[in-house]
């Protein structure tokens, strides 16, 4: 019966974000927040085990003042319950304030059996935040997970390299960075969104961590973020029968050189 | 004076960084290697750099279990950057350099700067929507793609060579290791490269995919859900930010859309090819070059005219 935390992210959707093609400014005003995406697939691996096995999910998340929005969702997805902490200065927070405050959450929870994460988020993708929850907590870390398998007396994780994969035995409460092809995501029924309405959700404040200053205060600076711009021809055929398009973009391309 | 240390136990990788870390470095500066492999350590020594240091351990395979003593080391040698190769094992490596020496850790960083008491470097956000420019104290630690280095070249030098026999992480056992050698081709290193998206109706097509790619030497890449969903070709073949990255002299996009995580993984192509029936499609402003049109009508028509 293994007790899991997920650690999630409220994040702007990248789908939606506008880039002025001048400024070079991100314009926001038509994009939705989401459960970042990878976030997502680490549910979703959560879940499954705890299908298997019985147990118990708790999400957890550390965001911005829109954070309340993401609770239906997280527990829509199949987490049991959600403790969460909103902070007026998130956006200040890098990987190491990030992780410092997700550990200090789970430590004053209990770290249960297995913390899973994500590798990275879709917005920031610094790729450290479970690592270094890991660290935090004093537990081992296995990152690229691509499956969870709980035995008798342990855990069999398999997880890529960079030369294939490699097979894993964990003994005791570890932390998971999980690739997304671990899980493909659910959309939850109409029945599960009903019943995330009467689950638990507990909202932490930061004071109550008692988080050490140094802890709060981010190693990386952001100076700006512009948007990218890729200058390409845009030739478009679109007119004409097949075989005068195809003419067109071969012409194209012979003038690129290319045949 | 500052200490710039790399860390890989891949050679190319290692080699790669030492490029790296003479492009950030000035005059006086030094240069260290960290390495969990002796015979890479003869090789790397062949390189000008002040020293090679060889963490010696108990076992093969999950080389991240080495990763305190890693951290241990360069907390030692007190470096003041840490370059780490944005691989597998480098990922989850270079975090856990960088709470041990108390730093940053910029990670998939670009132009990177290296000021008086500073770094400065660029970073992809939102999947490549946007780049995020970003600074940290030192010490710091960065992590960098591959490929965008040369490796550094045999150098004939005699540099100096320690080794240190170290532990690896106890609570986790690595039972098997599956190496995966030369199964799928490497779509990365491809000059001419076709995708294929959701827009392909069924798995008989890629017969013509197939054609098209002979005929055009080009290798075959695809978008997420066509690896991971449909399972038509295999996760290495997936393109986009969190997949393969590809820089050749040609795209030809069949059948995608053009979202931003697949479009972030060809940004660096020469040359853009989309063929779409939706004329909206966002892959048409990416595009240098457009067909409008049905796949199934303009890939024969494609072929037919290559013929000639």
């Amino acid at each position: 019966m293994p007790k899991i935390i997920v650690c999630y992210k409220w994040v702007q959707d990248e789908e939606d974000i506008k880039v002025n093609q001048e400024s070079l400014t991100l314009d926001f005003s038509r994009s939705k927040k989401k459960i970042s995406e990878y976030d997502k697939n680490a549910l979703e691996i959560a879940v499954q085990l705890v299908e298997q096995q019985e147990g118990e999910v708790t999400a957890v998340s550390y965001g911005a003042g829109d954070l309340k929005q993401s609770l239906k969702d997280v527990l829509s997805r199949g987490a049991d319950k959600v403790i969460w902490l909103d902070d007026a200065d998130f956006a200040k927070a890098d990987a190491f304030v990030t992780a410092n405050v997700l550990a200090a959450v789970i430590k004053k929870n209990g770290p249960g059996d297995m913390i899973i994460c994500a590798d990275g988020s879709t917005d920031n993708c610094s790729q450290q935040v479970p690592v270094r929850i890991g660290l935090e907590l004093d537990l081992p870390v296995i990152t690229a997970v691509i499956a969870i398998e709980i035995v008798e007396d342990g855990v069999i994780v398999t997880r890529r390299s960079d030369h294939g994969q490699e097979k894993l035995k964990v003994c005791g409460p570890a932390v998971y960075g999980v690739l997304p092809e671990a899980a493909k995501a659910r959309v939850p029924s109409l029945k599960q969104v009903m019943k995330a309405a009467k689950k638990l959700q507990l909202q932490m404040q930061l004071e109550e961590l008692e988080l050490a200053a140094e802890k709060m205060q981010p190693k990386i600076i952001q100076k700006k973020v512009e948007g990218y711009v890729m200058k390409r021809k845009n030739v478009i055929f679109k007119t004409g029968n097949v075989q005068e398009r195809v003419k067109g973009l071969l012409d194209g391309l012979s003038q690129e050189g290319i045949f | 004076m500052k200490k710039i240390w790399l860390y890989s136990e891949d050679l190319d990788t290692a080699e790669e960084m030492i490029t790296a870390a003479r492009s950030i470095a000035q005059a006086g500066d030094d240069i260290g290697v960290i390495t969990t492999s002796k015979a890479n350590a003869e090789e790397l020594a062949k390189r000008d750099v002040v020293k090679v240091v060889v963490l010696d351990g108990d076992g093969d395979g999950w080389v991240e279990g080495y990763a305190a003593a890693i951290a241990a080391a360069l907390e030692e040698v007190e470096a003041d950057v840490v370059l780490v190769g944005n691989t597998i094992s480098g990922r989850n490596i270079a975090p856990v350099i960088a709470a041990k020496i108390g730093g940053g850790l910029l990670s998939a960083a670009s132009n990177i700067q290296l000021k008086d008491n500073e770094v400065e470097a660029e970073r992809t956000v939102y999947c490549g929507v946007a780049v995020s420019h970003e600074q940290t104290g030192l010490p710091a630690v960065i992590t960098i793609d591959k490929n965008i280095f040369d490796p550094a070249a045999d150098e004939e030098a005699k540099t100096e060579i320690s080794i240190k026999q170290v532990n690896r992480e106890s609570r986790v056992a690595c039972i098997e290791t599956i190496k995966v050698e030369h199964q799928d081709i490497d779509i990365s290193k491809s000059e001419r490269v076709i995708g294929v998206g959701r827009g392909i109706d069924k798995k008989e097509d890629l017969l013509m995919i197939d054609k098209l790619a002979d005929r055009l030497q080009a290798a075959i890449g695809c978008t997420r859900p066509i690896a991971e969903d449909e399972k038509w070709y295999s996760v290495e073949r997936y393109i986009g930010i969190s997949g393969q990255m590809i820089k050749g002299s040609l795209y030809i996009a069949v059948g995608i859309s053009g979202q931003i995580q697949h479009v972030a993984g060809v940004r660096d192509v020469k040359t853009i090819v989309a063929i779409n029936k939706d004329e909206n499609a966002p892959v048409f402003d990416v595009a240098d070059y457009g067909i409008v049109g049905d796949y199934n009508e303009v890939i024969p028509a494609l072929l037919t005219a290559i013929e000639k």
